[in-house]
């Protein structure tokens, strides 16, 4: 059953990361206007994570998608204290953890988990599967004796549709499909409520896909655990997860339960996005918002709202050019932030 | 006979050495295309697709790679037998290819232009001045902003979508009749993706090219294609016009893969998912290749090889396929 109480609260999380631009371009002004401009190491700051408030509720699946850089990914290793946030605070079971030092962290760093999405990346190939697995049980005290660790790995990798001759191998035994199980039974091992999915399936084939979708769902109503989903698969965002957050340049864009986000999309970027996705039906082409350009620079958000610049929107109010819009609730129920939505 | 396809491939094999022994990445691969048409060719990864591709441009490399048989007739002439030189005067002239991963198909230390003109000047004896200017018509033509100022960026100051952009008027630039695109959106973002095979679509409406489109991505066959050939362990299990197989598709393969894709299915909360996986080409199942993970599969498969064989509009290597309808 769900509690009223999120589980992981964030809210103006700020993640900023310094950027020195190292030989800027120079073009106008005297010699020695040029060469003092070229010499100075101007600093500027890329806005990955700019001020996003979420609330992820226990035994929810939370969706984030958006396109390459928009945030999402640091969004969630700062999530996992992975990444230090420069501003904003994270609650994770009603704790402020967002300054806590690392070392006080480790009895959190239990409880939160992260798959990702390179599963040979994200393994260790010298390791054997048993010792990729008896790792975080040693470090957590988890088991003591050598029996013991073996007994849990087996379970382990029972959970995670593994063979138990399975414990003597190495990564590079296996398919996509299966390291990405054993990242699985990684993230497992330490019993954890809460896990970050970071693109989990972007890599494995599409037949493969299912089957770790599938187990993912399996072991979330096994294990109650909750998920932060962060994917830029609309389709699979939307079968797998309660509610999908959008994000946009750092900043969350809308935020709505997934079969109405997906059926009445709000926010003009959430509906370009989810246009441009190919159907499987050839007969029934859907209407294509394209949308012009890339995506800006985190380092030179444009003012105003960031997504001005591409928004199809005709006949935009002045506001969208000046105002950075809220996230504010529409009559649906979604939340947007836009000025033009209703 | 094939006076009307623009490109025959016939029993096509193309062998790799590797330390476990001799491989057949493609194995008696058969497809046509026509001219002005849009082929798309679907599997997953190492299905085969991208080694018929190479293939078709006699791209493989060699050694460990090898083309073991079969023909390749490009206008009638098997491009299998043509002198080296021949090959290379077709490459970028009469057939191109672009790839999955722009940034790494450019070469970094010169400008976007100076590549397109590069291969201008390959197959058109003209300056280099008038070489850039043709760049600069591409740039155009492939919808870049300030086509003037962006021949002189060199590739890291472009985007993903620019540099798909770019290997897009490198790839037309002499004006080909056949484009073989592998994964030309893969690496890309959905939104840029569209804008993509928007422009692919534009230009073969255009110059009125044919296209062989790889790809994994059915959501991309079914919106870009007029037929489509399905690959399982370097053969093609399934050949049909895109509707029909996306209404009813005939190998249990395909119907697999159609229903494992979220979005085909509404409401359950799980995926229909094929089991196991693809098997190595080290160790390929005798008889039928998919049997081992095919809902259907009887004694009569572990036994035999299904040929690919008409059924209805289609051709189908499978001895139970799956009924209309089902």
């Amino acid at each position: 059953m769900r509690s009223a109480e999120p589980l992981v609260q964030i809210r103006g999380l700020e993640v900023h990361f310094p950027h020195k631009v190292a030989w800027p371009r120079v073009e106008r002004g005297s010699l020695r206007q040029r060469l003092r401009r070229a010499f100075t190491r101007r600093s500027a700051v890329v806005r990955a994570v700019d001020g996003v408030d979420l609330a992820i509720l226990p035994g929810e699946t939370l969706g984030l998608v958006g396109e390459s850089g928009c945030g999402k990914s640091t969004l969630g290793r700062a999530i996992l204290r992975l990444l230090d946030p420069t501003g904003g605070a994270i609650l994770f079971e009603g704790d402020d953890i967002t300054r806590r030092p690392q070392a006080a962290l480790r009895p959190v760093r239990r409880r939160m988990q992260m798959i990702f999405q390179d599963p040979y990346a994200s393994l260790n190939p010298r390791m054997t599967i048993g010792e990729t697995l008896s790792e975080p049980l040693e470090i957590f005290g988890l088991a003591r004796t050598t029996g013991e660790r073996r007994e849990r790995v087996g379970a382990l990798l029972e959970k995670v549709g593994l063979r138990a001759d399975a414990i003597a191998r190495y990564p590079h035994e296996f398919s996509g499909g299966q390291r990405q199980r054993i990242g699985i039974a990684r993230a497992l091992a330490v019993e954890p409520r809460f896990i970050v999915c970071d693109e989990p399936v972007s890599a494995l084939d599409v037949s493969i896909q299912a089957q770790i979708v599938n187990l993912l769902l399996d072991l979330q109503a096994a294990e109650d655990l909750t998920y932060l989903f962060i994917s830029h698969d609309l389709e699979i965002v939307r079968h797998v997860c309660d509610r999908v957050a959008v994000m946009y340049l750092g900043k969350v864009v809308e935020l709505a339960p997934a079969a109405q986000l997906h059926a009445a999309p709000k926010h003009p970027y959430t509906q370009a996005l989810l246009s441009a996705v190919p159907t499987l039906d050839p007969a029934t082409r859907r209407r294509r918002i394209l949308l012009d350009g890339d995506v800006p620079s985190a380092l030179d958000p444009p003012a105003g709202c960031p997504f001005h610049p591409r928004c199809p929107v005709r006949d935009k109010p002045a506001a969208c050019f000046d105002e950075l819009p809220p996230l504010r609730r529409l009559e649906n129920g979604s939340l947007a932030a836009c000025h033009v939505a209703r | 006979m094939g006076e009307e396809w623009l490109l025959e491939v016939r029993d096509l094999v193309t062998e790799f050495r590797t330390e476990h022994g001799t491989v057949r990445a493609v194995d008696r691969v058969s497809f046509e295309i026509e001219p002005g048409k849009t082929l798309g060719m679907v599997g997953e990864s190492g299905s085969g697709k991208s080694v018929t591709a190479l293939s078709i441009l006699r791209l493989v490399p060699a050694p460990p790679g090898r083309i073991a048989g079969g023909e390749i007739r490009y206008r009638g002439r098997n491009l299998l037998e043509l002198p080296v030189k021949e090959m290379r005067g077709i490459r970028g002239n009469d057939i191109s290819m672009i790839f999955q991963e722009p940034m790494t198909s450019l070469n970094p230390v010169f400008t976007a232009g100076d590549q397109v003109a590069e291969a201008v000047r390959l197959h058109r004896r003209v300056s280099r001045s008038q070489a850039l200017e043709v760049a600069v018509e591409m740039f155009r033509l492939v919808g870049i902003a300030s086509p003037a100022e962006r021949v002189r960026s060199y590739p890291h100051q472009l985007s993903g979508g620019m540099r798909q952009r770019v290997m897009i008027a490198m790839a037309l630039v002499c004006r080909p009749d056949l484009l073989i695109a592998d994964e030309p959106s893969t690496a890309l973002d959905v939104t840029i993706q569209a804008q993509i095979l928007d422009l692919l679509r534009r230009l073969q409406g255009e110059l009125g090219m044919s296209i062989l489109l790889i790809t994994h991505d059915l959501g991309v066959v079914a919106e870009t294609c007029e037929e489509v050939v399905v690959m399982y362990a370097g053969r093609i299990v399934e050949r049909a016009r895109t509707a029909d197989l996306f209404a009813s598709p005939r190998h249990h393969y395909t119907a697999g893969l159609l229903r494992s894709v979220p979005g085909f299915q509404s409401g359950s909360a799980r995926l229909l998912e094929i089991p196991g996986m693809v098997p190595s080409l080290h160790q390929l199942p005798h008889g039928c290749k998919f049997r081992d993970r095919c809902p259907a599969a009887q004694e009569r498969c572990r036994e035999e090889e299904p040929e690919l064989l008409p059924l209805g509009a289609s051709r189908v290597r499978c001895h139970f396929p799956v009924e209309v309808g089902a």
